[in-house]
C-alpha cells in the first residue's frame, strides 16, 4: 500500500513539472494557431485576446487562393519523402557498419563524418551551388534531394544507436550461418526501428522546414517547396501576423502527421528482451 | 541494389528537359512587387507573378524569336542567390532588386547604358533618378521608381488627431514647421486615451533598427555624413550630435514618443501609426498605398487618409528629406545582338506606359511626364503626390553617401550607436564618436 | 626484407575480408563525398583567398590575421560561447529530466507529452522567432503585458545589452529540447525492461537506478545530443537575424551571424570562410572533449 502511494505521489509531481514545462513551450504555439484563426485587423490588439472571439477561416481562404500552394506542398512531399526514405536506409547501413564492423579506415571515416558536421554550412552554399550548376542540375528535384541525403548527422545518429545493440545477437546470427545481408535485414533493422523512426522524423521535419537552399537553387515558381514559397509570400505581407500564422499552421500539419505516424515504432525494448 | 536502380531511374526521369532553342533568351530577376499589369481587374489584388508574367509575354509577343524567363527573387534569399549566380557566371541579364551593389561596376559585371539613352529619356528622367546609377562617369541604371524607402522622406499626419488638438495641419503642409513648433505640437498630440493614468497615445514613434527617420534629424541640424570627397566620416560634429540629442529628448525629456526605441524597428513604427497609437507617421505615397493595401487585405480595419508634410526644420535653414531611386541594371553581355535586345527590353520596361503601371503601388515614377499624369482620378492622392514632389525638390538629398560609398558595410555600426544612445548607455556624442571610429576604420580597409 | 610486400598483401586481405563493412557504408558515403565533403573542402580552401565572388586572389593567412585583429570577431566569439554554454546544459538537463519523468507512464500519456514538447520543432525557427519577437515587444508584447498586470516595471528585453542575450537563451531553452526528448525516449525504450525490474527487485531506489543504469546506457545517445546540440547552437543564426540583427550594440552578434554578414552583405567570402574555419576548429576541440568525457562504449 505504501509503495503504491509513494509511486502515485511521484507520478503526480512528475505530471506537475511536465505540465509546467510543456505549457511554457506551448503558449507561443497556441498564440500562433489562435492568430491563424483571428481576423487580420484584430491580431495585434492590445491587450491581447486569449481566445479569439470571432474565429474566422479567412486567413486560410486567402492562403489557398494562390493555387500554386498545392504544387509547393506536393514538391515538399516529394522532396522530404524521398530524402527521408533514402536517409533512413543509407544511414542505417552506414551506421551499422561504423558501429559494429572493424575495417581499415573505419575509425578515420567516422571522424571525418563527425568533423564535417562542425563546419558551418553558410560558406558551403556557394561552392555547393557551383557544383550543382556544373552538373546542370539547377532547378531540378535532384538538386533538392541529393545534397540533403548527403547530410552526415544521420550516420552519426544511427551509429550511436547501433552501439547499444548487443553484439551477441549478431554473433549468434553469424554462427547460425546467416549472410551479412540477412543479418542486417532480419535482425538489425527490426531492433533499430525506434532509431530509424527518430531519424525519419528528424529528417522529414528538417527537410520540410529548410528553405534557403531550395530558394537559391530553384528558379521557377513550380519548383519551389512549401516553406520556400511561403517565405516569398510572407515577405510581401510583413507584420500581417494572421496570414503568417495561418501559413505556418498549414505547413506544420504534415509534420505532425509524420510525427504521429512514426510514433508507433517506439516500442519498449520488447524485441530485445525476447531474443535474450 | 534495387534501391540504387530506383533512385537512378527517378533521377533520370526528373532531369529537366532541355528547353526549346529560342534565338535569344533573356533571364530577368525581379523583386516581389505586386504591380497590376494593364487590364487587371481592379477589385482583385495582384500577386508578385502577375506583372513579370505579363511583361515577359508582351515583350515576347512584340519580339518573336526572343524568350524572356523571369524569376521572382525575395529579399531573404537575394544576396545568397546573387552571390551564387555571379560565382557560377549564371547571373541574370537584367535585374531589379531591393538594392543593387555598386561594386558590380568595379568588377566589370554591368553594362553601361549611356549609348542607349536617348536625349528624350535624359530629359524625362529626374536628375536624381539618373544620379542613383551614376558611377565613374557612366550610368548603369534604367530608372523606374522614385523614393524607394519612404521613412526619411516626409511625415504623414493623421489629421483627425490634429484637429482634435486644435492644430492647423494645413499650415504645416504648406509652410513646414520649425523644431520648436514641432515639440509644442507634439506635446498636444500626446495623451491618455482610456483614462487609466498612463499615456498610451503618442505624437510619434521611432525605431533604432531602421535609421532613416532619425537620420533626417541629424541632417536637418546640419550634420554631414562625410567630408567633400568621402574619405572621412564626420557624423560626430556638434550639429549631428544635436540632431540625435533632439530625437532622444523627444522620448526622454518631452515624452512625446514611446520608450524602447533601441528595440524597435520600422514595422513597430508603422504599426503604431496604423493603429492610431501615434498621430505622426513616416513615408510618402508608397506608405499611403500601404494603408490601402492593408485595408484591402483586411489587416487594417478602417481606411484613413493621412496627409504628407515635410519633416521639421531648423529656423532659418533648409530641412532634409531622403531621395532615392531605383531601376533595372543590365549585366554585361558578350553578344552584341543580345545586348541590344536586353537594352530594348529595359527600355520597354521603363517606357512611359509601363512605368505608369507603378501607379498601382502608389510609387512615384522616375519620369517627369508620367508623374504629372498620376492619380488623375484621385484628388486626394494627386494632392499628396504634389506635396511629395515639392518637398523632394526643395529639400531632397541622399542620406547614405554617393554610389561609391560603402554604407552597407558601416550600417551596423550606426545602428549600434543609435541603440547605445537611445538606451542611455552612451551619450549621443560618445555613440557617434564610436560610429565614426569604426566607419573610418572600414573606409581605410577598403580604400 | 620481405616486410613491405607482406604488409601490402595483408592490407588488401584485410579489406577483402571486411568488404561487407565497406559495402554498407558506400551508398551514403558516395553521396556524402560529392555533395557535402567536396563543397565543404572547397569552402575551407576559399579561406586562403580574397574571394568576393567576382575575383579571387591568393592571400594565404591574411584573412586569419584580419579576423583575429577584429574586435567584433572576438566579441562574436565571446557571445557565441556565452550563448552555447548557456543553452546546452539547460536544454540537455531539461530533456533528460522530461524523458525520465515520462518513462513510467503509459503509452498514451508518453506520446502526448512527447508531442507537446516536439511541437515547437515542426514550426520553422523563423516563425518561432517572429512569435517571440512579439512576446518581447517593449510596448505591446505578451511578456511586458504580464509584467504590467503583476505590477512590475516593463523591461526592454531585446533593447538592453544585459537582457538581450539571456532572453534569447531562455527562449531557446523553453522552445527547444523536443527532438532530444524524442531521441532519448527512443533510446530508453530500447533498454530491456528487465534491467530496471531487476534493479528494483534488488532494492535500488529511483535515483540510483537513474545514476547507475539509465545514464550509462543512454550515454551514446546523450553524447550524440550534446555534440549535435553544441554544433547547432554554436551556429545559431535565424533567431538573431529575425529578432535582434546582432544588436543591441553587438551583444547578440554570434559568429554565424557575422559570417552571414561578411559573406552576403560585405560579399567577402574568403573572410567568411576563414571565420568558419575558426568556428570549425573550436567545435572540433569541444567535440573531442565531449567524446573523451562520454565516449567510452558501454558493453552489456
Amino acid at each position: 500500500m505504501r509503495a503504491k502511494t509513494k509511486t502515485n505521489i511521484k507520478k503526480a509531481i512528475s505530471l506537475l513539472i511536465l505540465g509546467i514545462l510543456a505549457s511554457l513551450a506551448f503558449i507561443p504555439l497556441y498564440w500562433m494557431v489562435a492568430t491563424a484563426f483571428t481576423k487580420p485587423s484584430l491580431t495585434l490588439k492590445f491587450p491581447p485576446e486569449i481566445i479569439p472571439r470571432n474565429p474566422t477561416l479567412d486567413n486560410f481562404k486567402e492562403l489557398f487562393q494562390r493555387k500554386i500552394i498545392f504544387r509547393w506542398t506536393l514538391n515538399s512531399v516529394i522532396v522530404s519523402g524521398s530524402v527521408t526514405i533514402a536517409q533512413i536506409f543509407f544511414c542505417a547501413m552506414a551506421g551499422y557498419s561504423l558501429a559494429k564492423k572493424r575495417f581499415p579506415g573505419g575509425k578515420a571515416l567516422f571522424s571525418v563524418y563527425i568533423a564535417s558536421m562542425m563546419i558551418p554550412t553558410q560558406v558551403t552554399l556557394v561552392p555547393l551551388y557551383i557544383m550543382i550548376a556544373r552538373m546542370g542540375l539547377v532547378n531540378t528535384y535532384a538538386a533538392l534531394i541529393l545534397p540533403a541525403i548527403a547530410a552526415p548527422f544521420g550516420v552519426f545518429l544511427m551509429r550511436q544507436f547501433m552501439l547499444s545493440v548487443p553484439s551477441e545477437i549478431i554473433e549468434a546470427a553469424r554462427i547460425d550461418g546467416a549472410s551479412e545481408f540477412r543479418t542486417f535485414t532480419k535482425i538489425i533493422i527490426p531492433i533499430s526501428k525506434p532509431a530509424m523512426a527518430v531519424l525519419g522524423i528528424f529528417t522529414f521535419v528538417g527537410q520540410w522546414n529548410s528553405f534557403l537552399w531550395p530558394l537559391v537553387v530553384t528558379n521557377t515558381s513550380e519548383m519551389r517547396v512549401l516553406q520556400a514559397g511561403l517565405s516569398l509570400l510572407q515577405e510581401q505581407v510583413p507584420m500581417q501576423y494572421s496570414y503568417l500564422m495561418a501559413s505556418a499552421t498549414y505547413s506544420a500539419i504534415p509534420m505532425i502527421i509524420v510525427f504521429l505516424a512514426f510514433q508507433k515504432y517506439f516500442l519498449r525494448g520488447i524485441t530485445v528482451g525476447a531474443v535474450k | 541494389m534495387k534501391r540504387f536502380g530506383v533512385i537512378l531511374l527517378v533521377l533520370v526521369m526528373l532531369m529537366i528537359p532541355i528547353s526549346a532553342m529560342a534565338k535569344i533568351t533573356i533571364t530577368w530577376w525581379i523583386n516581389p512587387w505586386r504591380i497590376a499589369p494593364p487590364g487587371f481587374p481592379s477589385d482583385k489584388a495582384p500577386t508578385e507573378e502577375d506583372f513579370p508574367k505579363w511583361a515577359a509575354e508582351e515583350f515576347m509577343r512584340q519580339n518573336p524569336g526572343v524568350e524572356v524567363k523571369y524569376v521572382v527573387v525575395g529579399n531573404s534569399e537575394y544576396s545568397q542567390k546573387m552571390a551564387a549566380a555571379i560565382a557560377t557566371g549564371t547571373q541574370p541579364d537584367i535585374f531589379k532588386g531591393p538594392v543593387w551593389d555598386n561594386r558590380w561596376v568595379g568588377a566589370g559585371l554591368l553594362e553601361p547604358i549611356d549609348d542607349y539613352l536617348t536625349q528624350e529619356e535624359i530629359d524625362d528622367f529626374y536628375e536624381i533618378a539618373l544620379e542613383s546609377g551614376y558611377v565613374n562617369g557612366k550610368h548603369y541604371i534604367w530608372p523606374w521608381n522614385l523614393g524607394t524607402n519612404g521613412m526619411g522622406t516626409t511625415m504623414l499626419l493623421y489629421t483627425p488627431d490634429f484637429e482634435r488638438a486644435g492644430v492647423d495641419w494645413q499650415k504645416i503642409v504648406n509652410e513646414g514647421w520649425t523644431m520648436e513648433e514641432f515639440v509644442e505640437i507634439a506635446k498636444k498630440l500626446t495623451w491618455d486615451s482610456n483614462g487609466d493614468g498612463t499615456i498610451d497615445h503618442y505624437a510619434i514613434s521611432f525605431g533604432a533598427k531602421d535609421t532613416h527617420n532619425i537620420l533626417n534629424f541629424l541632417y536637418a541640424f546640419g550634420g554631414e555624413l562625410t567630408n567633400e570627397d568621402e574619405t572621412i566620416v564626420t557624423f560626430n560634429t556638434p550639429q549631428a550630435v544635436a540632431g540625435l540629442q533632439f530625437v532622444i529628448d523627444l522620448v526622454e525629456k518631452h515624452k512625446v514618443a514611446p520608450k524602447g526605441v533601441e528595440a524597435m524597428g520600422i514595422y513597430d513604427v508603422i504599426g503604431n501609426f496604423h493603429a492610431h497609437r501615434t498621430s505622426i507617421g513616416f513615408g510618402g505615397p508608397y506608405e499611403i498605398g500601404r494603408i490601402t493595401r492593408y485595408v484591402k487585405s483586411g489587416q487594417l480595419a478602417e481606411e484613413f487618409y493621412p496627409v504628407i508634410a515635410p519633416f521639421p526644420h531648423i529656423e532659418g535653414q533648409n530641412g532634409a528629406s531622403y531621395t532615392s531611386a531605383s531601376g533595372f541594371v543590365v549585366f554585361r553581355q558578350k553578344d552584341a545582338e543580345k545586348r541590344d535586345m536586353v537594352m530594348k527590353f529595359a527600355k520597354f520596361l521603363t517606357n512611359k506606359e509601363n512605368t505608369a503601371l507603378l501607379e498601382s503601388l502608389i510609387y512615384l515614377t522616375a519620369r517627369k511626364s508620367v508623374n504629372e499624369l498620376l492619380f488623375q482620378n484621385d484628388e486626394y492622392l494627386n494632392e499628396q503626390a504634389q506635396t511629395f514632389a515639392r518637398v523632394m525638390d526643395e529639400t531632397g538629398r541622399d542620406f547614405f553617401g554617393s554610389q561609391s560609398f560603402p554604407w552597407a558595410q558601416i550600417d551596423k555600426f550606426f545602428v549600434s550607436a543609435l541603440e547605445g544612445a537611445f538606451s542611455l548607455t552612451q551619450t549621443p556624442q560618445l555613440a557617434l564618436d564610436g560610429f565614426v571610429l569604426e566607419a573610418n576604420r572600414v573606409l581605410q580597409r577598403i580604400r | 626484407m620481405n616486410e613491405a610486400p607482406v604488409k601490402q598483401r595483408s592490407l588488401v586481405r584485410e579489406i577483402w575480408k571486411n568488404r561487407a563493412g565497406y559495402l554498407f557504408v558506400i551508398p551514403h558515403f558516395a553521396l556524402f563525398v560529392v555533395f557535402f565533403l567536396v563543397p565543404v573542402a572547397w569552402g575551407m580552401y576559399l579561406s586562403l583567398f580574397d574571394y568576393n565572388v567576382f575575383s579571387r586572389t591568393f592571400i594565404g593567412l591574411e584573412n586569419y590575421k584580419t579576423i583575429f585583429g577584429d574586435w567584433l570577431f572576438l566579441r562574436a566569439l565571446r557571445n557565441t560561447f556565452f550563448y552555447t554554454f548557456g543553452v546546452v546544459p539547460l536544454w540537455l538537463g531539461k530533456a533528460l529530466l522530461v524523458t525520465v519523468l515520462i518513462y513510467p507512464f503509459r503509452k498514451s500519456i508518453r506520446t502526448f507529452f512527447k508531442a507537446a514538447f516536439y511541437l515547437p520543432h515542426v514550426t520553422s525557427t523563423v516563425i518561432i522567432s517572429m512569435i517571440w519577437l512579439w512576446v518581447f515587444n517593449p510596448n505591446f508584447g505578451l511578456l511586458n503585458f504580464a509584467m504590467r498586470t503583476l505590477g512590475l516595471e516593463p523591461v526592454i528585453w531585446l533593447g538592453r545589452t544585459a537582457t538581450a542575450m539571456p532572453s534569447l537563451i531562455i527562449m531557446q531553452v523553453i522552445m527547444g529540447g523536443g527532438s532530444t526528448i524524442v531521441l532519448l525516449s527512443a533510446a530508453m525504450s530500447s533498454i530491456p525492461e528487465y534491467y530496471f525490474e531487476a534493479a528494483t527487485i534488488e532494492g535500488a531506489n529511483s535515483w540510483t537506478i537513474f545514476r547507475k543504469i539509465t545514464i550509462p546506457l543512454l550515454k551514446p545517445t546523450i553524447l550524440y545530443a550534446m555534440v549535435m546540440g553544441t554544433i547547432a547552437n554554436f551556429q545559431t543564426f535565424s533567431n538573431i537575424y529575425i529578432m535582434t540583427k546582432g544588436g543591441p550594440q553587438f551583444s547578440t552578434t554570434t559568429i554565424a551571424f557575422l559570417v552571414y554578414e561578411t559573406a552576403f552583405v560585405d560579399y567577402d567570402l574568403g573572410l567568411a570562410s576563414a571565420m568558419s574555419m575558426v568556428m570549425f576548429a573550436i567545435l572540433v576541440v569541444l567535440g573531442l572533449v565531449q567524446f573523451k568525457w562520454l565516449g567510452s562504449n558501454v558493453e552489456y
